[in-house]
């Protein structure tokens, strides 16, 4: 029922805003409520903050928007690779970081994203440094019959849009099946207690190491998203600014709750952008305050502030 | 064969030698008791029985194989399973979801189970596992508490439970009576003894030598890092050394 709700307001959603900058920020959100609910996948059962998502983001986007600037590939197959791209830097880095408990791994996945925006910025020869890379093919899914888009056509943002919306919903739906399968058990349980997790045969590495995996891949499909809409990126897209401001959404949202990872993207999107248009450091202090507030006061989130979340997220 | 074979087993942290040269074996059926008093190494014999820490030295043989060094979910997967000195519970989940988590080697395989849940048969299969160890534990009562809110003593008959679930064949239980009352205590001892019944070794540990005495079939007894004795209750309770370093000397009869 409830999800019926949020369903038809997302479709109903770029009818009732119908400006090119209310429809902007409308796909600005649904593709953060991808890499919220890929970063809640983490944060939500196990407990495990990453805070270089927006790093996997940046390795989806740029893969993306190389393959089909060099190979015109068509966007579904760059979209697929964006994925895979992302799932195999978690691998990579998943693997040996996620023997840490903790702190300790959360360090390892700042520090990798911090590495990952100087890696963009330097690797001149392929991403163009701090120049960017301009001239992505816009992604329009194209209505049969509706005639050619351009990129700043109405009719094309809502396609787009209506192409992020099905992406983020497959990824909520998936989030919530994860959760009642071995993958949650083991996830819940190493929260809660990984030397008994361990004890009763859990092996708790591997399924941290897959759920990083699942994750890092659905944050590459974000940054292909991303790329394909905006046309343009660059590193400072994808620092740590930006993977902070996902932890605070999902915090804000509340970790683990069902409609968390809507809610947080959703309030904190429109307050990032009505703010940057005051100043942009203004939204990056706002963002701090956030985070802190949503600690102090709604531990939980404010999903989980209205209902006591599930701990399997039943 | 013997379920457990523990043999010339030594570790050292540093230069502390907290086991040395330990061996005894575990027999099918029986319920051992490791005892000795703290600082003797049990608990260090506890982690290197389920692979929590590696060996300095010697081999592990469970049914025969060889498993020295194994990670401890292996161990768990062959039938070893342990609870812990200080209780561990899954403490913010339920007592039926504690014991489905202690359930997960029993949840079925593959990538469909893993990624998107259980099937309604399935579900229903682990439900009905799941509502067996709540009977025979005794927690029905308990069933929608969550862990943390349990007594001391519900949170310890919790915690063999959730090594229920994982099937044991030999259940190493490290120091299940500490903290509890008489009456805790003894209704604990039941319950081992009842697990027992279900065709699962027990491997025990405590530091109460009386305890243990009364309920045990064969008694290993650790000073020191080394094994001081081993023998039936009776046989113990006889041994000069033991008498000598652990009852506190000798006593005219």
């Amino acid at each position: 029922m409830k999800r019926l709700l949020f369903l038809t307001a997302a479709i109903a959603a770029p009818f009732v805003f119908p400006t090119i900058a209310q429809r902007n920020l409308l796909i600005l959100i649904a593709i953060n409520v991808i890499l919220v609910a890929s970063l809640d996948l983490l944060m939500g059962t196990a407990g495990l903050l990453s805070l270089g998502h927006a790093g996997f983001m940046g390795i989806g986007a740029y893969a993306s928007a190389l393959l089909v600037l060099h190979y015109r590939l068509p966007f579904p197959l760059a979209l697929a690779a964006a994925a895979a791209a992302g799932g195999i830097a978690g691998l990579f880095i998943g693997y040996p970081s996620l023997r840490l408990r903790h702190h300790y791994f959360v360090l390892v996945t700042f520090i990798f994203g911090i590495i990952l925006t100087l890696l963009f910025t330097s690797l001149v020869g392929i991403t163009r440094g701090p120049m960017g890379l301009p001239g992505i093919p816009f992604a329009a899914i194209g209505v049969p019959g509706a005639g050619r888009h351009t990129f700043n056509t109405f009719q094309s943002k809502v396609d787009y849009y209506y192409l992020v919306v099905v992406v983020a919903a497959f990824v909520l739906w998936l989030r919530g099946r994860l959760w009642r399968g071995r993958l949650g058990f083991a996830l819940v349980a190493i929260r809660e207690e990984e030397n008994l997790a361990m004890a009763v045969g859990i092996h708790t590495h591997r399924y941290k190491v897959l759920a990083f995996v699942v994750s890092t891949a659905i944050a590459g499909a974000a940054g292909s998203l991303y790329a394909h809409y905006t046309t343009f990126i660059s590193p400072e897209v994808f620092t740590f600014v930006d993977s902070f401001n996902l932890f605070v959404m999902n915090m804000v949202g509340g970790a683990g709750t069902p409609a968390g990872p809507v809610v947080g993207p959703l309030l904190l999107t429109i307050v990032r952008d009505a703010l940057r248009n005051i100043s942009p450091v203004a939204a990056e202090i706002a963002f701090g305050v956030f985070l802190i507030a949503a600690i102090a006061f709604l531990p939980v989130g404010l999903m989980g502030a209205l209902r006591r979340p599930g701990v399997r997220g039943g | 064969m013997p379920v457990l074979e523990v043999e010339h087993l030594t570790k050292f942290f540093g230069g502390f030698r907290a086991v040395a040269d330990l061996s005894f074996v575990v027999e099918h059926g029986e319920i051992l008791g490791l005892v000795g008093p703290n600082g003797a190494g049990k608990t260090t014999t506890f982690n290197l029985i389920t692979g929590f820490i590696p060996p300095t030295a010697g081999r592990i043989r469970f049914h025969g194989e060889d498993v020295t060094g194994r990670p401890p979910h292996e161990m768990a997967h062959r039938g070893l399973v342990r609870t812990f000195q200080n209780t561990k519970v899954f403490a913010q989940l339920t007592v039926e979801d504690n014991i489905r988590t202690g359930c997960f080697l029993q949840l079925p395989r593959g990538m469909r189970a893993t990624m998107l849940g259980l099937s309604a048969a399935e579900e229903a299969a682990l439900r009905t596992r799941v509502d067996e160890l709540i009977t025979f534990t005794g927690l029905q009562s308990h069933r929608k508490t969550v862990a943390q809110d349990l007594s001391y003593g519900d949170q310890r008959t919790l915690e063999i439970a959730i090594a229920l679930g994982a099937d044991p064949r030999l259940l190493l239980l490290d120091e299940p009576f500490a903290g509890m009352s008489r009456g805790e205590a003894d209704r604990c001892m039941a319950l081992i003894h009842r697990t027992r019944e279900r065709g699962v070794t027990v491997l025990l540990v405590d530091h109460h030598m009386d305890t243990l005495m009364k309920h045990c079939h064969r008694l290993v007894v650790m000073h020191h890092g080394e094994k001081l004795a081993e023998g039936p209750p009776e046989v113990i309770r006889a041994d000069p050394k033991v008498i000598d370093t652990y009852l506190g000397g000798r006593v005219d009869a």
